[in-house]
């Protein structure tokens, strides 16, 4: 949550406001994007981790 | 273009498979199947969120600044991911409460005052208001981009039409109509409405369908991939910079960024989706990653869409509607009307749930409350208020819907959709610090947060609501731009010289700042009430606290009448079940005339909070058991003056304890005291008795030698030697006493050494040998083969032997007497019987001989003879005891007496080879 709300606040964002295409894509619209699905895919995992060991727990 | 009879019939009937679907998923919750209870239904349901500000306005934003649209959803991203800290909290705590709207829960928090779920319900519907005007504005705008989609279309908005030929209006009657129908049909004890998250949750898969279905056109039909349009896109100047950051964009965007992270949680809608119509707590769990799915396809294709309306549309063309117009504009009118659809689905869908969550809050904290407080209506006396929980709640909807639609038709048209939603973005951010606070601060109090939230509220008024309807005319814009009063401080956009800052930006800095300034300065300056206390730590102690509410009623009401109290409010169905449930759960009784106890009472006000919230809730019960009801105070000081009583006699408890113990100890050491003084007094009588035997007889023979100076030489001599005698014997007996006394004390000189007690036996008879022979004693030894080793001192070990052979030579039968000694290795130690053949000794003596100065009880009727100390025994049991051992005496009557003495050691070899077989036998005598 922490390391979402940095990589997305000023100035960190202002870094990635960069002339130039990856992929044919903008850096910045990149940079979005791919840290968001990382962010979401890493949050999926977490709550997995976090539903066994509760299971576990539990049993 | 299409035609107006088209898009209408479509509208309807798209708003009537919505009202199916609803329908059918209260069925289904009714029937007890309900397929709404699924993680991904909750998660469709909390993407509400976005509305048609997302759906259109994102697009315009996104032409206008770039890519600073993303803000309003990385926000709510954030704290998705974040759930574990702010989210799970906040839902344990509405379910243990039953928490039905912002407002309730605000105001449960803080004490459950009822000011303060009226202030948050105002700021709600206030803040709403807007955000409902955008809604209808976009199904309106839409509508006319659709059918009319020309350059003249700005002109013919809603201005010139009347209100029954305005879309919004016929929009906002349809809204209305749906809230009414699925939001109220039945006051609910827990709040859910399966049918309305049921519709909610599909409009969300629609509007994201449509939004993806334009993205891809635009993406793969207009242009070569998404690549080549933002080489397009690059290529030219205009739109070059949108794929930037703006420089000076850096406020807005953490503003933008706080803004939606504090609306995910403080807009009333939001609320009621994520918290309130949550039914497991693992959903959100699955919803923690899975909305920020859904906002990110949401988003995807926003920059895209908005880059190829640029490009490729008309100047005059609104950016708010790129997504409609863009597939308008290429001819794919069947595209564009999927793009309406998707547009009319995230107004409705805002639009509903913000009505529903609304109209909870209106009546549970603003009407309800109202009406209880006017006497003459008699509300706490009427038979079934299920009726009138339910017009209110309707009539809340419908002036809920009107109002935004009244912002709509006089202010909200000039603006651009996004600044509307920021404006109710702004005003909900106000519950931010009193509820982050509330969260996590036990001392945040009621007048805290009361006052940052009029201070804060107010704020915004000023600086934000207050332009915005002066640019639509509403007021006077010298208001705006010189200042109240005219004082240049006290300009609205410009407060204080404060300047450099954008309007919202501006707004959000005074009206937080100073809301949390004001919250918790007056929260450390106030004290709270009991029940703020209370209700305080269950707040912040949510995960900590196992037990649920605590019981502050002493009962004095009837089960009846709070049976009829829920009855009232829940109707005769609902109240039935929920008092059987609880009657069965707590194996009591749950109807007729008895005393409710605590636990029903609190099971009362709880059911009711359920459907007419905390604060009147309270007041509802209150009103049942009146008159006898306690004040918290007063049971909070009954507790402690228990809590003191009780720890008190403790205390005393523990004291008399100790006083009973010390008592014992004393009676015990009194009771040893006086059995010491009596042994005293007894060993003194009985020393100075054995003393003067002695010095009787050497005074009375000196005396007789002084007396008669010609005494014959041979009477002379006798007597001199009857004196050395006694003399001798009164050494002996000073002697022991001295020995028996060293002994008592433990200061005696050990010197253990390893030695063979037949040796030791062996050395005694030959010492006693001239006293036996002189009395004529036959002497009798057996001494077993084997022997064991003892680690004793050796010359105490002798003293005993000899001490033992001498009684038994002295005490056995006069005309023949007889001793016979035995010595026999036993399990673990050595015992030796020394056993005389004379008159035994008296049962009751057995023990008593071993004490100082029995000797003369020794047998029954013997005279007491001269000749011992009366110590010998005394001393014997000492040394014996001392070597872990043991001495005892036996008498079989008639056979004379046996002393025997038992000490343990260590077995050893057979050590005498030459005199195998049983015994060694040897005899002395005469």
């Amino acid at each position: 949550m922490l390391v979402a709300l940095f990589l997305w606040i000023p100035p960190l964002v202002g870094m990635f406001s960069l002339d130039g295409m990856v992929f044919g894509l903008p850096i910045l619209f990149v940079y979005f994007f791919a840290g968001w699905g990382i962010l979401i895919i890493f949050c999926a995992l977490l709550t997995r981790a976090l539903r066994n060991a509760a299971q576990s727990e539990g049993r | 273009m299409l035609s107006s009879e088209l898009v209408i019939f479509v509208s309807l009937f798209y708003v009537g498979l919505l009202y199916t679907i609803a329908w059918w998923g209260d069925k289904r919750a009714r029937d007890g199947h309900s397929w709404v209870r699924n993680p991904t239904v909750y998660t469709l349901s909390i993407a509400v969120y976005c509305t048609s500000w997302t759906f259109y306005g994102a697009v315009g934003t996104a032409a206008r600044n770039g890519l600073e649209y993303l803000t309003i959803y990385l926000g709510p991203t954030v704290i998705f991911l974040g759930w574990w800290f702010l989210l799970r909290k906040m839902l344990r705590i509405s379910k243990a409460h039953r928490i039905t709207s912002i407002a309730d829960f605000i105001s449960s928090r803080y004490g459950k005052s009822t000011q303060l779920s009226v202030l948050v319900t105002l700021i709600a519907v206030v803040g709403t208001t807007p955000y409902i005007a955008l809604q209808l504005k976009a199904i309106a705008t839409s509508y006319t981009v659709l059918t009319v989609w020309d350059h003249g279309m700005v002109d013919t908005a809603q201005h010139s039409l009347s209100i029954f030929s305005d879309s919004g209006f016929w929009a906002a009657l349809g809204l209305a109509l749906f809230g009414i129908l699925f939001g109220t049909r039945f006051i609910d004890a827990d709040e859910h409405h399966e049918g309305m998250v049921a519709a909610i949750a599909f409009e969300s898969l629609v509007k994201m369908f449509a939004l993806l279905a334009v993205g891809i056109f635009v993406c793969f039909v207009m242009y070569d991939g998404i690549g080549d349009l933002f080489a397009q896109s690059a290529a030219n100047p205009d739109t070059a910079q949108l794929l930037l950051l703006r420089e000076d964009s850096a406020p807005r965007w953490l503003t933008l960024m706080m803004l939606s992270m504090a609306a995910i949680l403080c807009l009333p809608r939001q609320f009621q989706v994520i918290i309130v119509e949550n039914v497991d707590e693992r959903h959100l769990a699955t919803a923690s990653w899975a909305f920020p799915l859904y906002l990110l396809l949401m988003n995807l294709f926003v920059l895209p869409i908005a880059l190829a309306g640029l490009g490729a549309l008309p100047a005059w063309a609104d950016p708010d509607f790129f997504v409609i117009s863009v597939p308008l504009f290429e001819n794919q009118s069947m595209l564009a009307l999927l793009a309406y659809v998707g547009g009319l689905s995230a107004s409705t869908s805002m639009v509903i749930v913000a009505t529903i969550a609304l109209s909870t809050m209106v009546c549970n904290d603003l009407i309800v409350p109202a009406l209880l407080r006017i006497k003459p209506l008699r509300l706490t006396e009427r038979d079934d208020l299920t009726g009138l929980l339910i017009f209110i709640r309707r009539a809340s909807i419908v002036v809920v819907v009107f109002l935004g639609f009244a912002y709509y038709r006089s202010a909200g048209a000039t603006d651009a959709l996004a600044e509307i939603g920021l404006i109710s973005f702004a005003a909900t951010a106000q519950f931010i610090p009193i509820m982050i606070g509330g969260l996590y601060w036990k001392g945040g109090t009621k007048t805290g947060a009361q006052v940052g939230l009029v201070v804060g509220f107010a704020l915004w008024g000023y600086t934000l609501l207050l332009p915005s309807l002066a640019d639509s005319g509403w007021m006077d814009p010298a208001l705006i731009q010189n200042g109240a009063f005219g004082h240049p401080w006290l300009r609205p956009e410009n407060l204080l010289g404060l300047t450099g800052f954008a309007p919202l930006t501006h707004a959000l800095i005074w009206s937080i700042s100073l809301n949390t300034a004001f919250y918790v300065l007056i929260s450390l300056f106030t004290q709270p009430s009991a029940l703020e206390r209370i209700q305080a730590t269950l707040f912040v102690d949510a995960f900590s606290r196992k037990g649920q509410d605590t019981v502050i009623w002493r009962s004095s009401a009837s089960i009846d009448d709070l049976y009829e109290l829920v009855e009232r409010f829940l109707g005769r169905e609902r109240a039935f079940h929920s008092f059987r449930e609880f009657g069965w759960e707590k194996d009591t009784s749950w109807r007729g005339k008895g005393e409710a106890d605590a636990d029903m009472i609190a099971f009362t006000e709880r059911l009711l909070a359920g459907s007419i919230g905390a604060a009147s809730a309270r007041v509802m019960v209150s009103s049942v058991a009146k008159g006898e009801m306690v004040s918290l105070e007063e049971v909070l000081e009954i507790l402690e003056e228990t809590s003191h009583v009780i720890e008190y006699s403790q205390r005393l408890e523990q004291k008399s304890h100790e006083l009973e113990k010390a008592a014992a100890e004393l009676r015990a050491a009194n009771d040893r005291l006086k059995e010491l003084d009596r042994l005293k007094d007894e060993f003194l009588t009985m020393v100075s008795h054995e003393f003067r035997t002695p010095l009787t007889s050497i005074r009375s023979f000196s005396e007789i030698l002084v007396d008669t100076p010609n005494l014959e030489h041979d009477k002379v001599e006798h007597f001199l030697s009857i004196i050395v005698r006694e003399s001798e014997r009164l050494t002996r007996l000073i002697d022991d006493h001295l020995d028996l006394a060293r002994l008592e004390a433990g200061h005696s000189d050990w010197r253990a050494v390893d030695v063979d007690p037949r040796t030791v036996l062996d050395e005694s008879v030959e010492a006693v040998k001239g006293l036996f022979d002189s009395r004529a004693v036959q002497l009798t030894t057996e001494f077993s083969r084997q022997s064991v080793l003892l680690h004793v001192d050796r010359d105490r070990l002798t003293q005993v032997f000899i001490n033992l052979l001498s009684n038994a030579a002295k005490f056995a039968d006069p005309d023949h007497p007889s001793v016979t000694v035995r010595g026999e290795a036993m399990d673990g130690g050595y015992l030796v019987s020394i056993t005389d053949n004379g008159r035994g000794v008296a049962q009751t003596e057995l023990e008593t001989i071993f004490d100082k100065f029995s000797r003369s009880g020794k047998y029954a009727d013997d005279q007491p003879k001269p000749s011992g100390s009366g110590l010998g025994l005394a001393i014997a049991r000492h040394v014996v005891e001392h070597c872990q051992g043991k001495i005892w005496a036996e008498s079989p009557p008639g056979q004379g007496a046996t002393f025997r003495v038992f000490i343990p050691g260590q077995i050893m070899e057979a050590i005498d080879a030459v005199r195998p077989g049983g015994f060694r036998t040897d005899s002395f005598g005469t």
